[in-house]
């Protein structure tokens, strides 16, 4: 025994000895990214290649970019590429590329994106479209570079919807690319319009219309624009969302005058119910697997996050800290998800780990409502009220990055992210 | 009857001894160990965990194990008024119950600037909610060079890894070794491991 301890002792300084430091923070500074002027890119008077997926890369505040002027040189391949160039500039990424074909009809496009740190090409790339395409074309590369440089999906080519309210008694639901451009109306009317969720093939978007007097869902095609609304015996219906796997809208109907959730077989057009309790069981959210559901309820007495397993029919409350929580949605993890956490009379976006207990608000404007998560997880745009004025406002979840996003006339409510494009 | 007294008392005097008997070998078991632990198993017991505190959750903060901490860190720690009291009394008492050798000193000093110079260069990628970490082993010359570095421990996450790599490739030198003790020098900068964690986001 003794000869073991004092094995122990002689090897133990040995194995240990080496020095460790943790490093946990990280610099506060954003990663820095150029976008050299691609070769061959100015094309009759369209918005330039490299301008475009710039726009795209500092759209959420995830990146600082270099301007074209402070760069030194303006490579267009691997060989005339110069890491010193701009690790002397601080860039930590840089994005190249040519337009090999000049037809217009036909464009081919090649591009590269370097690490300078690590000194390596991280992504090569090609793609090929006509003169009309190059938004899209940017798209792409832009969502290529990100994946490249964070390991996340790219949502540059996602859409939005939401509510606009231009005056009192006008009300608008939208869709938008996630930057704002290619507005397009899909309803008007006069009474509220509400809740807008899209569905996974983004070919669909369900959503509550106030028209006939009391709340109804509604699912429009976005192609044709055909609208119908889903058959519930004249009951009033409302918070539609559509499962990840397309076969369920789960809503809320009052049978008895009192709110609980539902489920909306697409197929068959059955409906079937999930919670049966006296309290308000409302704002249902599909887990990314659409075995679960969260939903808000105050059987406890004040406004609370529950957990339904579908199948099972099973409820396990959520949030326990706090005397209002309330619309919350999943993670694309599956594990933590976003709520409006509300405490005296300051409604603050925030997140919570479904096994933790922990409540952590991330937005610092008071007003908060109806948080929309990025497909990539990453950014999370909501509604917040300035005055009486709603907008939108986003944040990314390092909390390095706030925005806005410009609302022209009326408020703007219930943003709605669109899944990734297939 | 006498049998059942009889067998009643010798179970009472065999059960005593074999109590005793446990006891006492427990006690003298518990004493070796006491003896054992007390031996000091290294010169210096050198941080495994230091943890940049601004950084910290604060129930992270509550669990640090008993290091050896810098007056400088202290300080620093000390003059955060987001801390709370009960994590501010555990440091005090760290301080205290600390031997803080000049080594120990001039060591951990050398710790806080490099892990303030690495943290103002690594960019971090966006990690949604996952609590995963890079292990790499650097070698140091005395005058600050980054000889070498590699890839110890992957966290399986090549995004992650690569930030960490590049964070360090973009350093190339660490000045804050240059005045200290060679001695010290040798036994903890020459090779030396830093560890990324993600800590959640």
């Amino acid at each position: 025994m003794r000869i073991l301890f004092l094995f122990f002792l002689i090897l133990s300084p040995l194995s240990e000895s080496k020095l460790k430091i943790e490093i946990t923070q990280g610099s506060e500074t954003l990663p820095k990214i150029a976008i050299v002027p691609f070769q061959n890119e100015i094309l009759s008077g369209r918005e330039t290649i490299s301008s475009l997926v710039e726009a795209n890369m500092t759209l959420f505040g995830e990146f600082n970019s270099i301007k074209k002027t402070e760069m030194l040189s303006y490579p267009n391949s691997e060989e005339n590429f110069f890491y010193r160039d701009w690790r002397l500039l601080e860039v930590d990424y840089v994005v190249i590329g040519r337009v090999d074909n000049t037809d217009l009809t036909n464009l081919d496009i090649n591009y590269l994106v370097f690490d300078i740190g690590l000194k390596k090409i991280i992504l090569k790339g090609d793609i090929s479209g006509n003169l009309n395409e190059l938004e899209q074309i940017s798209k792409i590369i832009s969502n290529r570079a990100y994946q490249s440089i964070t390991g996340l999906d790219g949502v540059f080519n996602t859409k939005l919807a939401y509510i606009l309210n231009p005056n009192k008694n006008s009300y608008k639901i939208y869709i938008s690319d996630i930057d704002g451009s290619n507005e397009q109306l899909l309803f008007k009317s006069l009474s509220p319009l509400m809740s807008p969720s899209w569905s996974a093939d983004r070919k669909k978007l369900a959503y509550v219309s106030f028209e006939k007097g009391y709340p109804e869902i509604y699912i429009q095609d976005l192609l044709t624009g055909n609208r119908s609304s889903i058959d519930t015996l004249g009951m009033s219906n409302s918070a539609p969302v559509w499962s990840p796997d397309s076969k369920y809208i789960a809503f809320v109907m009052s049978m008895s005058g009192n709110p609980d959730i539902y489920l909306y077989n697409l197929r068959n057009k059955k409906i079937s119910r999930l919670t049966r309790h006296y309290g308000i069981d409302t704002e249902p959210a599909w887990s990314p697997n659409s075995k679960k559901l969260l939903f808000t309820s105050n059987r406890s007495g004040s406004p609370q996050i529950y957990e339904l397993i579908v199948s099972t029919g099973r409820i396990k409350r959520v949030t326990l800290d706090g005397d209002y929580n309330a619309r919350a949605r999943y993670f694309p993890n599956g594990k933590d998800i976003v709520l409006v956490h509300g405490n005296d009379g300051v409604f603050h976006i925030a997140t919570k780990n479904l096994k933790s207990r922990f409540i952590n608000s991330i937005s610092k404007t008071s007003l908060d409502e109806s948080p929309t998560i990025s497909p990539n997880g990453n950014i999370i745009i909501y509604a917040t009220k300035k005055k009486t004025q709603g907008f939108l406002a986003g944040l990314t979840l390092n909390g390095k990055s706030k925005f806005t996003l410009p609302v022209q006339e009326g408020s703007v409510r219930e943003p709605a992210w669109s899944p990734l494009a297939n | 009857m006498t049998n059942f007294s009889i067998g009643f008392v010798s179970s009472i005097v065999i059960h005593t001894l074999l109590f005793l008997f446990l006891t006492i070998d427990l006690t003298l078991k518990s004493n070796k160990k006491e003896n054992f632990s007390s031996v000091p198993i290294k010169f210096i017991s050198l941080p495994e965990e230091i943890k940049t505190i601004t950084s910290m959750p604060q129930k992270a903060i509550k669990k640090l194990e008993p290091t050896v901490q810098s007056l400088l860190e202290v300080n620093e720690i000390l003059n955060k008024p987001e801390l709370d009291i009960f994590a501010q009394e555990n440091l005090n008492a760290d301080i205290t119950a600390s031997n803080l050798s000049k080594e120990n000193k001039e060591v951990q000093l050398r710790i806080n600037l490099i892990q303030k110079r690495i943290n103002s260069v690594w960019k971090k990628p966006p990690l949604i909610n996952q609590d995963i970490q890079v292990e790499i082993t650097i070698n140091l010359a005395p005058s600050g060079e980054i000889l070498s570095f590699k890839l110890l421990n992957s966290s399986k996450n090549k995004v992650f890894d690569d930030s960490a790599l590049a964070a360090i490739s973009n350093i190339s030198f660490l000045p804050e070794v240059i005045n200290l003790d060679r001695r010290y020098f040798e036994k903890n900068f020459r090779s030396f491991n830093l560890v990324f964690k993600s800590m959640g986001n």
